[in-house]
């Protein structure tokens, strides 16, 4: 979606969104890239070095080292009950960002297999991480692909994570 | 062999009549780009080439492709018949069944899927038809992999399928479209290959091509010969070794070795169609591929880089790092691998003293198979460029830049040329001695 909505807007001819290559299943560690650039994106193998990096769960931060494929001058954007997890981060990445994805999720009553649907929410509060795509142009693409009544949802959800969230800068 | 007695009975088939000719007609909204995976943007080009029958067996990756394009059938998006099949043996079969009938065919495969094929992919080159597969390119078991690399298309070369090796999702759309015209013009069945994964689940931009064009570059198919109830005929009986008469006394049916030889000159013909074709939707649609193969930065190179897919791609950025260093490095992209376009390729490597191959597949035993039939090609003529070859990505080991700079940095360092070094092994940057 975040590809799609770049690629929508005027200004980015080249993007790519890849899966991690291998098997998914729900509650398992996964992880996906996206590529946007201005020109058309020629690379195919895996994101190394990223400009900002998005975590679903707060709770993997104590099971694996997430940070360290990151540019110097990264963002994150990550989904935690309440703004203390910024009081731990380190100059890994130059901003932070958190957002209680999973309340805005429960309380829009996207909950599937108990599981919280935090996309939305999600790529509304990374927008502050990448001005260059606009808010708008994501909520265009959640209502293209959740027509009717989700799509109304998402399009909230959205909005609600790009207004709450908290910053934590290192310049 | 086709006779002009044969090409007169072409019947208005069944198949017309049963399911109509019809374009699938879209809005202008869905002619911008739109964000694909590659197995999408495959049967969106399905879809839209208006292939009447479609039988395929689901295997990881290219399992996408079927389902949606069982989607648009079901959701009568198109008019064509949705076989379920329960192998790829039974697929390809019913393909080959349905091609000779006269109808415009396709399939889909991966690795074992297209291994089980393997006796049928022989019979439709044979019998000429111009069936068209996506081969989503995945490694060979054993050890199980479902990750990407050219071993399962590569050990088809020989059953005389047409191979095609794209870059991007946008190629895979257009070279499906230019495939149709190909086979029906050649009477060869021709296989588009992309990269597992690296295209076949990441999604990029695709632009579709509109209805006029398609309808300009791809008229309904008129096949030359056709199995008719109302007519009957027999095709690719027990071929004796020798030519004899027809039942009128006429020496008109080759043995088989002379029906064999037809086929591998117009085979090598071909490669003339797939340029004529490829212009001809480059001219109409706007986007090139080169023809046979693509060049990038080769017009001062002293080094080439030679590779197929979406290896082809990432070195792409590899010769922009190696220009900065000073290095006068050029890509050649292979898109045609089958019919093998060798002074093609002599052609685009006349004026460059060493070649770094970089091949997703091995001979075991050898090397790989773009590096041999590189340097067999080369020995048949005056050309004696320094040919290094690397194997890399196999089982979808990923291939980075920088791995490929390192890579040609080492062949170009090597005092004896490196035949069939191992690059990545370990996840490290040594080449490993591969024979």
């Amino acid at each position: 979606l975040l590809a799609e909505a770049a690629h929508e807007q005027e200004g980015f001819p080249g993007v790519m969104a890849a899966p991690s290559f291998g098997a998914e299943r729900r509650g398992a560690p996964v992880a996906a890239s996206t590529r946007i650039s201005d020109r058309p994106v020629l690379m195919r193998s895996q994101v190394y070095r990223a400009d900002l990096l998005v975590i679903f769960d707060h709770t993997l931060l104590s099971l694996m080292d997430v940070t360290s494929q990151l540019k110097s001058d990264a963002a994150v954007v990550i989904n935690a009950p309440n703004q203390d997890i910024l009081e731990d981060m380190g100059g890994d990445a130059n901003l932070w960002i958190q957002v209680d994805a999973s309340r805005i999720a429960i309380e829009a009553g996207m909950v599937s297999s108990a599981s919280p649907l935090v996309g939305a929410a999600m790529l509304g509060a990374l927008v502050h991480a990448l001005p260059s795509v606009k808010l708008s142009s994501i909520q265009h693409c959640l209502k293209k692909h959740f027509p009717g009544r989700r799509g109304q949802q998402n399009v909230a959800m959205a909005a609600q994570g790009y207004e709450n969230v908290n910053k934590k800068e290192f310049v | 062999m086709i006779t002009a007695k044969v090409a007169e009975f072409v019947p208005r088939n069944a198949w017309e009549k049963r399911f109509g000719w019809c374009m699938n007609m879209r809005t202008e909204r869905d002619r911008k780009s739109r964000v694909l995976t590659g197995n999408e943007a495959a049967a969106f080009a399905c879809k839209d080439a208006s292939v009447q029958v479609v039988a395929a067996y689901p295997i990881t990756p290219q399992s996408p492709v079927t389902e949606r394009i069982a989607q648009f059938v079901e959701e009568g998006e198109m008019n064509a018949q949705y076989v379920c099949v329960e192998s790829e043996h039974s697929a390809i079969t019913v393909c080959i069944a349905a091609s000779t009938v006269g109808a415009r065919v396709f399939t889909a495969t991966s690795a074992n899927g297209l291994c089980l094929m393997h006796e049928q992919l022989h019979w439709a080159a044979g019998a000429r038809l111009p069936l068209v597969m996506a081969c989503v390119n995945r490694g060979m078991a054993a050890p199980w992999t479902i990750w990407t690399d050219h071993q399962d298309s590569i050990s088809q070369r020989d059953t005389g399928w047409m191979q095609l090796y794209v870059e991007d999702n946008q190629e895979i759309y257009d070279t499906i479209l230019q495939a149709y015209r190909i086979a029906e013009i050649c009477h060869v069945p021709v296989m588009v290959c992309y990269d597992g994964y690296i295209l076949s689940h990441t999604a990029m931009p695709v632009s579709f091509a509109s209805t006029e064009q398609i309808q300009a570059l791809l008229p309904p198919r008129t096949p030359a010969f056709q199995l008719d109830p109302a007519n009957p005929y027999n095709f690719n009986l027990v071929t004796m070794p020798e030519p004899r008469k027809d039942h009128e006394g006429i020496f008109e049916m080759g043995g088989y070795m002379d029906l064999r030889y037809r086929f591998q000159v117009e085979l090598k013909r071909s490669e003339e169609v797939v340029k004529s074709v490829h212009d001809a939707y480059a001219n109409l649609v706007g986007r090139k591929y080169g023809g046979v193969l693509k060049t990038y930065a080769m017009e001062d190179a002293d080094v080439a880089v030679l590779a197929m897919g979406t290896v082809a791609s990432e070195s792409r950025v590899a010769v922009d790092r190696l220009r900065a260093e000073g290095l006068a490095v050029g890509l050649v992209s292979l898109r045609l691998f089958r019919p093998f376009p060798g002074p093609a390729l002599a052609d685009a490597l006349n004026r460059v003293s060493q070649v770094v191959v970089f091949d997703r597949n091995v001979s075991y035993g050898h090397e790989g198979a773009v590096a041999s039939d590189l340097k067999s090609h080369l020995f048949s003529t005056d050309l004696r460029p320094r040919v290094s070859s690397l194997i890399v990505g196999l089982g979808g080991r990923d291939v980075t830049a920088d791995f490929l700079v390192r890579g040609v940095r080492q062949c170009l360092d090597s005092k004896e040329p490196v035949v069939a070094g191992w690059l990545g092994v370990l996840g490290d940057s040594t080449i490993r001695p591969g024979r």
